[in-house]
């Protein structure tokens, strides 16, 4: 008995003292969405960009890109470009490339930035297939996204055409559609 | 009284743990494509390694022998989850690359494993300056390894560009077989080195 209720005390003393170090830590040391979106923003621009408004990304059909594709989250920035977090399918091994890709208001690529990938191993091969996609706009058809290859790595570089492709398709179709959120 | 040069000599050698002893395979397979993100690893088995070996040690008085395993886990549980915390807010960058495999530093198999065999018997400063060496010695492992992969794979050292990957690189190393590959080969190496020191030492011994 007395063994019980040592052994209890002691793990709930660890836990309580455990559970309260981490709530302080993780209030001290919280990220705002503001924050990671500033963090992005960074990356892009180098001139001071701020966030204008955020566009509910349900408010746009996108289903027939689905296999290509999905959007993550999209924002229109006061310089008047689309910033969109985007998430390019069918990479080596099923795997995902996201990335921040920037456009311009008349629909043109001014930048994509790559944000994370999954189940890839060749990337640093598409170091410079980023500045490729630069200049491509809604009415560039999905063959030219598909002729942009680096070799020895073309399932990667298809999922990150994909994601540029979709971040295209999504805000065309927004503008389309009025751009009311 | 601590033998630091013992200590050191085996986290770094003799017990390494990613040499010697094989543990904590899991990141060293899957973030050594770069040496970037095999220092980063590293670093934060470390930093995890001396706080939770200290406080296991501070504590293996008071924490009954039934209830070992789990007050351990949530000791370990606790630090990693402070390194995700810190590298979230202030590297986002090295964060990212981490992945998943941050988190998984809880199950990682050379934490545990020096808790229970080090830790929980020796005193405080004895198991910090243990977990510091045996930090040490697997994130000298990740390095040389993630530096050899990311070098023949990409032509490239922590992202500076050594040669031209399109003129020379040997994809292979940047793969999952290239990992095993050069894991392997790495093991035979530094056991073969190791094992002749050991047996000159012995041949003096015996003179």
């Amino acid at each position: 008995m007395k063994n019980s209720l040592k052994t209890i005390t002691v793990m709930l003393a660890i836990i309580l003292v455990c559970g309260a170090l981490l709530a302080i830590l993780s209030d001290l040391l919280f990220v705002s969405d503001q924050e990671r979106i500033n963090r992005a923003i960074g990356k892009i621009y180098t001139e001071q960009v701020s966030l204008e408004q955020t566009i509910d990304i349900n408010s746009v059909d996108l289903s027939s890109e689905a296999n290509k594709g999905e959007i993550k989250a999209c924002y229109v920035l006061d310089n008047g470009d689309y910033l969109v977090l985007s998430r390019g399918k069918k990479g080596y091994a099923n795997g995902t490339i996201t990335t921040y890709v920037a456009i311009s208001s008349d629909l043109v690529v001014k930048k994509v930035v790559q944000d994370s990938y999954t189940g890839q191993t060749l990337m640093s091969k598409l170091s410079d297939i980023y500045s490729r996609y630069i200049d491509k706009n809604a009415s560039t058809p999905y063959d030219d996204f598909e002729k942009v290859i680096v070799s020895g790595a073309t399932f990667s570089s298809n999922a990150a055409s994909n994601s540029v492709y979709v971040a295209l398709r999504f805000v065309n179709a927004y503008t389309l559609q009025g751009g009311q959120n | 009284m601590i033998n630091i040069k013992k200590l050191a000599s085996n986290g770094l050698i003799f017990e390494n743990p990613t040499l010697r002893l094989v543990l904590g395979t899991c990141p060293t397979l899957a973030l050594t494509t770069s040496a970037f993100s095999s220092f980063g690893m590293g670093i934060a088995v470390t930093f995890v390694l001396i706080c939770s070996n200290a406080i296991i040690s501070m504590l293996k008085n008071i924490i009954p022998k039934t209830i070992r395993i789990p007050a351990f886990i949530l000791i370990i549980a606790t630090f990693v989850t402070i390194v995700k915390l810190v590298l979230d807010k202030f590297m986002p960058d090295l964060y990212e690359v981490l992945g998943v495999y941050l988190p998984l530093i809880v199950v990682n198999c050379i934490i545990l494993g020096r808790a229970e065999s080090f830790a929980s018997k020796k005193p405080v400063l004895d198991s910090a300056f243990d977990g510091l060496f045996m930090g040490l010695g697997f994130t000298l492992s990740l390095v040389t390894m993630g530096t050899i992969r990311e070098l023949l794979g990409n032509g490239s050292i922590f992202g500076l560009a050594i040669w031209d990957p399109n003129v020379f690189s040997i994809g292979f190393f940047s793969s999952s077989a290239g990992a095993f590959f050069t894991y392997a080969i790495m093991i035979a190496l530094f056991n073969y080195i190791v094992t002749k020191v050991q047996e000159k030492k012995a041949l003096r011994g015996a003179k």
